[in-house]
Order: C-alpha cells, then structure tokens, then sequence
C-alpha cells in the first residue's frame, strides 16, 4: 500500500456563505441583445460543464457567475409568461435555488446551460399561470408541482420543440428585413458584421434592424409563450 | 436558410433577455439571501483541476461522430466507447469506496480496467449521447462525494490509499489521460492543459516519485535527484529516491518537459522515449522513469 501525501491547503474550514462573501458581479455572457452569443461554441460547452460541476462540490462563487449571467434571461422570460414582476421574481428564484440544489440535473448533451435555464423558467413560469387560472375559477390543488417530475428528459425535449415553435411563429410576423437579418445572424451564428456584408448593407444599419427585430420579438413572444402552453409544460 | 430548434431557441432567449437595469430593485440581494442557507467548501485546488479536466473531455465527446466513437484507442482492445463505459465503471467504484453507492471489490491495479465490466455491461446497447450523459451524471455524483467528504478523508483506490484530495490529482490524470487517448484515436490535437493543472500534477508526481519507486520496487536509498522540468508546469525539485527519506546533495539531474513527464506517469510515453538531458549519475534514470510510471492503472 502506497500513501498519497494529502494536499497542502492554506484553509479548508467550510465558509457559511453569504451574497456579501461572494465574487463581484460576473459580466454577463447572454447575447446582449444584438448579436448571438461570441464565445467559441466549444468554449461555452467547458464552461457550462465546469459551472455546473462546481455548483455540484458546492462552490458558491459558481452559482454567483451562474446567477450574474442569466438571471436577465431567467426573470425575462418568466416576466413575458406572466406579465408581473412580483411573480416573475418567484419563479426567478425558484429556478436558481433548483440549480443550486439539483445541479446534476443538466445534461449537457441535451443543450446549453443557458437553454436549460430558459427551459426551467418558462415551465415554472407557465405552472403560475396555470395556479393562478385556478385559483381565479375557485380550484383548489392539493400540492405544489416540482419544477421537474420523473418524466423530465421527455418534457424538456417536448418543451424545447414547443418553444422553439413559438419563436418561430414570432419570427414570421416579423417585418422581412428584420427577418432576414435575424435569421442571418442566428443561423450558424455570425456576427452583425457579417450579417452587413451578407446583406450588403451598413454595419449600422445591420445592428439596428437586429435590435429592432428583437425588440419586436420580445414584444410577439408574451401571447406566444405564456397562454396556450401544452399540458406537458 | 432555416433555423435549426436550438438557433431558434438563442434567438428567443436573446429577446426575452432584459438588462440588470431592468430588474426589480434589491431582487438579486433578496434570491441570494434566501439562498444562503447551504454552506459551501473552500476552493481545492485537485478539485477544481479534475472538474475542469472533466469538462474538457465531457465537450470532446458531445463533438465525436458516430464512426469516432467506434475508433480503437492506445488502451489494448478498447474503443472510445469501451473508454467511456469504463469511466462509468470506475465513477461508480468511487462511489462505493465512499460509501455512496454500492462497493466493489478490486484491491489491486489489475483491479482497474475489470471494475468498470458491469458498466459495460449495462451501457452495452445505449446510444451514445446516453453514454456520455450516464457518465456525466455518474461524475456529479462523484464531485458531490468527494465534496460531502471532504478533501482529507482517507481514501483506497484500488492499491493507493491516501485522501479525496489525493485522489483526485489521480484522478486528473486518469481523465486527462483518456482524453488524449481519444483525440490520438479520432486524429484531433492534444489538450494543452494549462499551467495550473500542470503545475498540481507534476508537483504530485514529484511527491510521490519515491512511492512510485517502491512500489515498482526500484528505490535507491540515500540518493537524490533534482528534476528541472520545463514547458508549462515548470518548476525544481530535489526528491529522494527512497520514501521516507529527506533529499540531499543531487546525484543525478533530470532535465524533461513536464507534460511528456506526466504523460510517462500515465504510461502513455516509454521510459525509453522520453526526451531528456541528463547529468550526474545516468545509472539512477531507469529506476526513476519506472518509479514515475508506478501510477498509471492502464
């Protein structure tokens, strides 16, 4: 038998964690709303496998850079579904404490952390809406639905389509310039530059009609996403 | 052109998206105050090395085609498949030895490639991507016991005993290891671990050196040798050729490339391949390259 020699750590006592304790505030990584995500596809995948491991041995200042770079998407998109803050709120931590507790339930096979996130969000966000038409037709219900049941994998993939053919409904309404632009931009992931050069127009010109189509699309998506979601969701 | 479902999942996502000027007043300090009742581990530096390793392999293996995941590798008879049904198995031992999941019994080195043959089995008609998603999940769970266990918690990994933190400096190198295997096998570029990693890893090896050396049974007593490794994870180091013993005066120095140095550890380079510049006494380098190879399990 061999002894490994223990590692010579300055300090190993558990550290209570508190907001206060943690790392600054992580800059952002979503899309900024112009332009699809810059990192190297094969950069966010390490990254999103190494965040969610490290939120699984329990590293706050991992769930801190989690929290900072999608919680504009989380609380977004449960406000679109819901249309209140306060309730978006909920369903905001709601997801993160999920993560938090139950890291090891993103498969990052199935697709980016980021999706995964917007996926939590807007199931938990379309259950308040459906507690919340309940409670206005004088239904009671028993208990509170988990964020994930046992069918998980099916209703992710399911909700995933589903969503996805949502946007594409509300890319359709969009004014074909913006369209086009958008799904330039979108498809294999080019930058606004190479939209303008693609489209032969300004670089400018590119930038705004992607902010404008966003815009617009973020307007279409409330209806779409929130009122006529399947049971599965 | 159309959108495939995830580009058009990014561009939703981008719209719905809202800047942290948009969000509630005082909301990110009332979510992570309600979140503050978990406590969470200081930073282990064998931890965050095998965690990254982990991801790096996890994202080489969502880019594996079809026909690449059949590929042999440099492990005798095994392809990239039979790596990863392996990696399930010897997550799955980890488990158990501590005490999160059922124990195997496999005391020795030979013990290492046989373990993992009841997750072969298991895996044996799974789709790939289940593959790789069951070894995901079955190295979480892993992170989150060595995690719950701390990193000076005793440890036996087959014939090595020592701690968590021990063992996942091994454990780094088993996953680097079959990494690079993998690339070898579907023709991609080796992973370039960066310094840090590096540095943790050669410093280990340089730790045990004289452990390796009595495991294998080559030890010289009252010898030393300075290694002056270069490359990244560069670094010095005066070690004793026998355990238990404090280095002295040099008899021999070896000067190598600290990757090629852990890549002879992971019995991936021969002794006789290994690119050095010796002085002192040249007897002394064979005992020491067999010592350094001790270590590796396949």
């Amino acid at each position: 038998m061999t002894a490994l020699r223990p590692e010579r750590l300055a300090s190993r006592a558990p550290a209570r964690w508190s907001p206060t304790t943690l790392l600054a505030r992580t800059p952002k990584r979503r899309n900024l709303g112009i332009v699809p995500t810059r990192d190297g596809p094969d950069d966010r995948a390490v990254e999103d496998r190494e965040l969610v491991a490290r939120l699984a041995a329990g590293d706050a200042a991992a769930l801190r850079v989690v929290y900072d770079t999608y919680v504009g998407l989380v609380f977004g998109l449960a406000r679109r579904v819901l249309g209140d803050d306060t309730m978006a709120e909920d369903v905001t931590q709601e997801v993160f404490v999920y993560v938090w507790q139950q890291p090891e339930r993103y498969d990052p096979t199935r697709g980016t952390l980021r999706s995964w996130l917007g996926l939590l969000s807007h199931r938990r966000a379309v259950d308040r809406v459906r507690a919340e038409v309940r409670r206005a037709r004088g239904e009671t219900k028993l208990d509170t639905e988990p964020v994930v049941t046992a069918s998980d994998e099916v209703d992710e993939e399911l909700s995933r389509a589903w969503l996805a053919g949502r946007i594409q409904a509300a890319l359709a309404q969009l004014p074909a310039e913006q369209r086009e632009a958008v799904v330039l931009a979108y498809y294999g992931g080019r930058t606004y530059r190479q939209v303008a050069v693609e489209l032969a127009i300004p670089e400018g010109t590119a930038k705004s009609r992607l902010r404008l189509a966003l815009a617009k699309l973020d307007e279409l998506l409330q209806p779409l996403i929130g009122q006529d979601a399947p049971a599965w969701i | 052109m159309d959108l495939s479902q995830h580009e058009l999942l990014e561009v939703g996502l981008d719209a719905v998206d809202v800047a942290d000027s948009d969000l509630p007043d005082g909301m990110s300090d009332r979510i992570l105050d309600a979140m503050s009742t978990r406590t969470a581990g200081t930073q282990w530096p064998s931890r965050s090395a095998f965690i990254r390793t982990a991801a790096e392999l996890g994202q080489l293996l969502d880019t594996l085609t079809p026909d690449e995941w059949e590929r042999q590798t440099a492990v005798a008879g095994s392809t990239v498949r039979d790596l990863v049904s392996h990696l399930v198995g010897v997550e799955r031992y980890v488990h158990g030895q501590l005490g999160a999941g059922p124990r195997f019994d496999a005391p020795t080195r030979d013990h290492h490639y046989p373990v993992s043959g009841e997750a072969a089995s298991d895996l044996a008609t799974a789709a790939t991507t289940e593959l790789a998603s069951a070894w995901w999940r079955e190295l979480m769970r892993s992170i989150a016991a060595c995690t719950d266990a701390g990193p000076d918690q005793p440890i036996v990994f087959h014939h090595l005993s020592g701690t968590v933190g021990g063992l996942l400096v091994i454990r780094t190198f088993e996953l680097w290891t079959h990494d690079e295997d993998i690339r070898r096998a579907t023709g991609r570029p080796a992973n370039a671990l960066d310094d840090t990693r590096l540095t943790l890893m050669s410093g280990v090896l340089m730790q045990l050196l004289a452990q390796g050396m009595a495991l294998a049974g080559t030890t010289r007593s009252g010898r030393t040798a300075r290694f002056e490794l270069t490359g990244r994870g560069a670094g010095t180091f005066d070690v004793a050729l026998a355990p238990d013993e404090v280095a002295g005066a040099p008899d021999i120095v070896v000067r190598t490339d600290a990757v090629e140095l852990c890549r002879l550890a992971a019995n991936r380079v021969a002794p006789t391949d290994l690119a050095v510049e010796v002085t002192g006494d040249r007897s002394l380098l064979e005992p020491i390259l067999i010592g350094a190879g001790a270590f590796a399990l396949d």
